[in-house]
């Protein structure tokens, strides 16, 4: 068995990489290119991660194709393009922001979720120019967190254990990033 | 003449030298079509290179006539054309931050050589007839079993007030700086362990010529190589590439960008050079730079460009980067 990566190529992948290491050594962890990984891949793994990545998620067919697939398997956590591509997959939609947010650290209003447990003050590094759209969420998704200007920040699945944050854990200047991917590896 | 070779073979040369503890020279062009790598460099002067480690170039001809340059700079709206393109990338998310060039027609009352040998930068490399830099921007370091690089955004004249306050509160600055150094972190990671940002948006003052200073912000990362490294010394370098600072993140769809921009090949500007002693490596990324092509003249240079960046801005930055530290 293994953690898998799966790796939009991004460049933040290896920041990503690192976090997990430091967090769940007990498995090894698999870093596959998006359009390399296999259903034997998925089926070998405890938890997935989904990079972030340039560009939107419906250019990444065979990420889709690996949410398919993994969905009613393990823990699954998506990072960014990662976490709109799960959107996606339960049936949201993305929304273009007229000015993108690249770079930036953001506070955000969080509810009361085992992500964000153990943390006081959310402070989060975000690099994107869409968002999932708040009137588009399905049902069967909650939105956990939000940003200042009222974005969908991060989800969970209601009933499957599927969480998407649209911010970067893994960045330099996100606070307790650490702890949310540790609170990731609980499930 | 000197022999260029494929960057994978470049790369098998260094690894052979490290493991034998050889002193090299080395460069990569942007493409990663061509390098070369030279051995005991010390010993020849058909380069010409100065680095922190080493130099084979002493600076005792210089005469009394300053070398100085003029530039046409290029037509606002030719550099508007290609900055317009990296904008809609921004927008879409193909990018967060994307370094554009340009080349800048000048005319110098010097040849390569002799301005190799009068301006004043940490790291200088010079291939006469073809082309001189006189790079500020360090790429990476390895001493010991460390690697470190010292990712630079952001400079400001440092006799405003609150020079320091300003850029350190500068929201665009601040944001290009913290997308440096993710993607830093990110490259020092593919080929070390224990990645640390040792100083975050530190200050040098640097003087110029003409009296005046500019602060400069910049970053430490540090990372942990294996004991043996040196063995692997030519494929450390070569994953790094092409170097974060100069192209942007995501690196992949930001080179897809740039090349849509810029349309025409860099060649060995932005790409590195660097120098290993035996024992520890310095190299820097190949900015600051003046190309000969057939007899004319073209000064390189570029900025970052994020959504928040105004083309009337960053064209003016460009042609400020237009001189000789002397």
């Amino acid at each position: 068995m293994h953690t898998l990566l799966i790796d939009n190529h991004d460049s933040f992948s290896y920041n990503v990489f690192h976090l997990l290491k430091k967090v769940a050594s007990a498995l090894p962890i698999k870093v596959i290119s998006c359009e390399k990984v296999k259903k034997e891949d998925i089926l070998y793994s405890r938890r997935i991660i989904l990079s972030p990545g340039g560009g939107l998620p419906t250019e990444y067919p065979n990420l889709m194709q690996s949410i398919y697939l993994a969905e009613k398997h393990c823990p699954i956590l998506g990072i960014c393009l990662g976490h709109q591509a799960l959107a996606i997959h339960f049936g949201a939609k993305l929304e273009h922001l007229s000015l993108p947010f690249h770079g930036l650290q953001s506070n955000l209003k969080t509810i009361d979720c085992p992500l964000f447990q153990g943390i006081e003050e959310v402070k989060v590094a975000r690099y994107h120019s869409w968002v999932v759209a708040k009137h588009s969420l399905p049902n069967t998704l909650q939105t956990t967190s939000l940003s200042e200007e009222g974005h969908i920040m991060s989800f969970q699945h209601k009933s499957l254990p599927i969480w998407g944050v649209q911010f970067h854990p893994e960045s330099f200047v996100t606070r307790k990033g650490e702890q949310m991917i540790s609170n990731f590896f609980k499930l | 003449m000197i022999r260029y070779i494929s960057p994978d073979k470049a790369k098998e040369q260094m690894n052979n030298l490290g493991k034998e503890r050889k002193s090299f020279l080395f460069a990569f062009d942007y493409e990663l079509s061509k390098a070369f790598v030279i051995e005991e460099p010390l010993r020849q002067k058909e380069v010409l290179f100065s680095t922190p480690l080493g130099s084979n170039h002493s600076a005792c001809c210089l005469k009394k006539d300053i070398p100085s340059l003029k530039a046409f700079p290029i037509d606002y709206s030719l550099y508007k054309q290609g900055f317009d393109k990296i904008k809609l990338s921004l927008l879409r998310g193909d990018s967060y931050l994307a370094n554009y060039t340009v080349a800048t027609p000048i005319k110098i009352t010097h040849s390569l050589e002799e301005i190799f040998s009068y301006v004043n930068s940490p790291f200088k490399l010079c291939l006469p007839e073809e082309f001189v830099c006189f790079s500020p921007e360090r790429f990476v370091r390895i001493e010991n079993n460390s690697i470190y690089t010292h990712p630079m955004k952001g400079t400001i004249d440092a006799s405003i007030p609150n020079a320091q306050k300003i850029i350190l509160k500068d929201k665009k600055e601040t944001a290009e700086h913290i997308t440096i150094v993710d993607l830093l972190r990110n490259d020092i990671g593919m080929v070390a362990k224990e990645v640390e940002v040792l100083r975050f948006r530190y200050m040098d003052k640097i003087t110029n010529s003409k009296g005046g200073s500019i602060l400069q912000v910049s970053s430490e990362i540090k990372g942990s190589l294996q004991e043996d490294w040196k063995k692997d010394i030519g494929s450390i370098i070569l994953r790094l590439l092409p170097a974060g600072s100069i192209c942007g993140a995501p690196k992949e769809s930001t080179l897809r960008a740039i090349n849509r921009a810029e349309k025409k090949p860099r060649g060995f500007y932005s790409g590195v050079f660097g120098y290993f002693d035996g024992e520890r490596l310095d190299s820097a990324v190949l900015i600051r730079f003046i190309e000969k092509k057939n007899e004319e003249y073209f000064f390189r240079s570029g900025g970052g460009i994020t959504v928040n960046s105004q083309c009337k801005k960053e064209y003016e930055e460009v042609n400020q980067k237009i001189y000789l530290p002397l």
